[in-house]
Order: C-alpha cells, then sequence, then structure tokens
C-alpha cells in the first residue's frame, strides 16, 4: 500500500510540475497597414524628402506626424468600415507648399484572436486601392501584399516622382 | 526542433525498449511465461476530477480498456470528454470548449517478471474534433471608435496527434490496480477557424504543435485469463 501511494503522489506531482503555464502570446501582435515608398525613375527604395503627414477621414488622430527621410511608414487601419480613406500631406518648407495625396483604400475585416491571454485585434485583406493626387506628385500606387497581419509585409507601394 | 524533440524521444523509448530486455539476459532466473491472452482491464483517470476540482484550466474525465497479451503487450483505447472555460489573466476574454476525444495505441511492459509491477512504455495516437467558443467584449476601435464586441460562436477545429508515454502501475488489491504516465504529445495535424487556434484541444492539451500531459489511473483487471496469471505467477500453476 506504501508503494501505490508513492506511486499516486509521484504522478500527482509530475502532472503539477508540467501543469506550469506562461503567457506565450505574440510578440509582434500590431496590425497596421505597412506602406513603402519607391522612385519612379529607378524602382529603388526612396526616404522622401517633404515633411509627411498621415490622416484620415472618420476620426480626429493624425495617423502619421510630420515624418521626414523614411523609406517606409506604418499606418493603422480601421475595424469596422470597408474602406479607409488616408491624405498624404508632402509639405516643402522651403516653397511653403503642401501637396495632398488622397488613397482609398478597399478592405475587408474580420476578427483574430490567439488565446484569452492575448489581445484580440482586427486583421484586413486588401481589395482595391485608388488615389486623387492632383498636384502629379505620384507617379502610381500598387498593392504589394493584399494581407494586413501580424506578418507586417509590405501591404501598399507608393512611386515618388523625385526629379524635381 | 519539434523534429528533434521527437526523435529523441523515439530514440529513448527504441534503446529502453532493446536494451533493458538484454540486459537482463544476464538475470539466471527463469521467469515463468505469462499465457498469450491474459485478460482485459478497465480503467479510468484520477488526475481529471482532481484537475476539475481544484479550478484547473482545464481538464478532463477519461476512461480506457486495453487487453494483455504475455503480460507484455497492451494494446488499448481511451475515450474522454475534455473541458476548458478559460479567462484572460489580465483582460475579459473568455473561452470554451467541451467535446469528446480518443485514443488508440499500445504500451508495452518493459519488466520480466510477472510480480505485479509494471513499468511501461507506449505510443498512441489521439483525435478529436470539437467546437469552441471565443468572446472579447471590450473589443474596440481605439482611433476610429466603435465597438461591436467579439463573440465567435461553435468555431470547429479537429486535431490528430500521436503520444509517447512512459509509466509505472502496480497492484494494490487483488485486481486493482494504481499507475501514472507521462506523456510527450506531438501535432500531426491541426484544422481550425481562420478566426484563431484554440487554446485547448480535447485529449491534447493547451494548444501548440507539442505539449507534455499525463493520467493517474485506477485499472481494474477483468476476465478469468488474469486471475490464472496471477496463480501463475505465484507458482500455483504448472510452467
Amino acid at each position: 500500500m506504501r508503494k501505490a501511494f508513492g506511486i499516486f503522489v509521484t504522478g500527482l506531482l509530475m502532472l503539477a510540475i508540467g501543469a506550469c503555464e506562461s503567457i506565450d502570446c505574440t510578440l509582434n501582435n500590431v496590425v497596421m497597414l505597412n506602406v513603402g515608398f519607391y522612385d519612379s525613375q529607378t524602382g529603388n527604395s526612396y526616404a522622401f524628402t517633404d515633411t509627411l503627414t498621415v490622416t484620415a477621414q472618420g476620426t480626429d488622430s493624425v495617423l502619421y506626424n510630420r515624418g521626414i527621410r523614411q523609406t517606409a511608414i506604418t499606418l493603422p487601419m480601421s475595424y469596422w468600415q470597408e474602406a479607409d480613406t488616408l491624405t498624404f500631406s508632402f509639405y516643402k518648407w522651403e516653397y511653403d507648399l503642401s501637396y495632398d495625396v488622397v488613397l482609398r483604400v478597399q478592405k475587408t475585416n474580420f476578427q483574430h484572436f490567439e488565446s484569452p491571454d492575448c489581445p484580440t485585434t482586427m486583421f484586413h485583406t486588401l481589395t482595391a486601392i485608388d488615389y486623387d493626387d492632383a498636384d502629379s506628385y505620384v507617379d502610381s500606387i500598387v498593392i504589394a501584399n493584399t494581407a494586413v497581419n501580424y506578418a507586417s509585409l509590405e501591404n501598399i507601394k507608393i512611386y515618388l516622382h523625385t526629379d524635381d | 526542433m519539434l523534429h528533434w524533440r521527437i526523435s529523441r524521444y523515439i530514440c529513448i523509448l527504441t534503446i529502453s525498449l532493446v536494451a533493458l530486455p538484454l540486459l537482463a539476459k544476464d538475470n539466471k532466473e527463469v521467469i515463468p511465461k505469462a499465457p498469450l491472452f491474459c485478460g482485459v482491464a478497465v480503467q479510468a483517470d484520477l488526475a481529471g476530477p482532481v484537475m476539475k476540482a481544484v479550478g484547473s484550466k482545464f481538464d478532463q474525465i477519461e476512461v480506457g480498456a486495453r487487453l494483455n497479451f504475455r503480460d507484455h503487450f497492451f494494446p488499448l483505447c481511451e475515450l474522454g470528454i475534455g473541458e476548458s472555460d478559460r479567462e484572460g489573466r489580465e483582460n475579459n476574454n473568455t473561452f470554451h470548449t467541451r467535446a469528446p476525444y480518443f485514443r488508440i495505441g499500445m504500451d508495452y511492459n518493459l519488466n520480466k517478471k510477472h510480480n505485479g509491477n509494471r513499468l511501461m512504455a507506449g505510443v498512441r495516437y489521439g483525435f478529436s474534433s470539437f467546437k469552441y467558443d471565443f468572446a472579447d467584449p471590450d473589443f474596440t476601435d481605439a482611433v476610429w471608435g466603435g465597438s461591436s464586441g467579439f463573440d465567435m460562436q461553435d468555431l470547429k477545429g479537429r486535431m490528430q496527434w500521436l503520444e509517447f508515454s512512459v509509466g509505472c502501475e502496480t497492484k494494490l488489491w487483488s485486481f486493482i490496480r494504481l499507475g501514472w504516465n507521462l506523456r510527450f504529445k506531438a501535432r500531426l495535424h491541426q484544422s481550425v477557424s481562420s478566426y484563431g487556434a484554440p487554446y485547448y484541444t480535447p485529449g491534447f492539451g493547451k494548444n501548440g504543435s507539442s505539449t507534455f500531459g499525463g493520467t493517474i489511473n485506477l485499472i481494474f483487471d477483468v476476465g478469468r485469463t488474469s486471475k490464472k496469471l496471477n496463480a501463475k505467477q505465484h507458482g500455483l500453476l504448472e510452467r
């Protein structure tokens, strides 16, 4: 009987040790739209030289505030809207001129979870984009990767005219 | 990493299965040969109810049955109901599932003596098809605003896995035995909702490519052949 009791207690102890648990949420748990900037002539990555601010319809928040010399930026996307309208404002300090490029990103949204301990989030799939560029500041804009999720791949490529 | 761990586990099991009987060859003691069919046993897991009683994040109720050939080979099947009701530690997320699971496999008794004690090594194939719920009542868009909550019901999941186990058991009284085993579980295939994978899979445990688990079994030997084996162990029958 003593042997059986020993076996039972040993089993319980081993199971208790095995029951120890740690929270293992994904470290990169931010879902953002990744936008890259490129030279329209060479196709190479390009650090824009004018100050960029990005705002969006439907929110007072500034999504990206006065950045300069960046080759890529990340922007939050709305959870529930079927399309986000983003305004990219490029400001030339030397001429005190501002150029606005309005980008409409159509998408589908789907909720995503990892574990009860981890934050839930919204993934997106880009379906189409179009843009207004009255000043011809931009050469073209294309979708590079439709999936907006934890993978953080580049989603949109903006080709800028760089000769002026 | 997973392949390395599985390979190491298989190597240890293989070496144990091959080397231990060879080492035992030096023992000059003549061990009575057990009958081909030594009976049937049914078993119940005691760890599951204990886990439920102490409020574990998941638990199971499990029973099983096995055959006994030569007191060494134990083909078996196990079935149970796994359950998990889980709340996030630092949020109000909830996860729920409750579903049956099945396992088939075989244990091998490494102890050559028929003295009632068994050192077991085994392998099992497990399967579960289940539904799970996930909810986040505080799900909001921090930038654009708005909230519709997050309440997913009856998401479908399915998993197949392999288990490699080691354990031991001893006779408590007459036909009643007690034993435990530890199991390394490796996922073979998983099919889950695109919204997210389950936190817990019934029979497997916390979801992942591999995990550890175990059971504490109360075992009942049934059938006449097991009585014959007991008699033979005590030299009451001819060899």
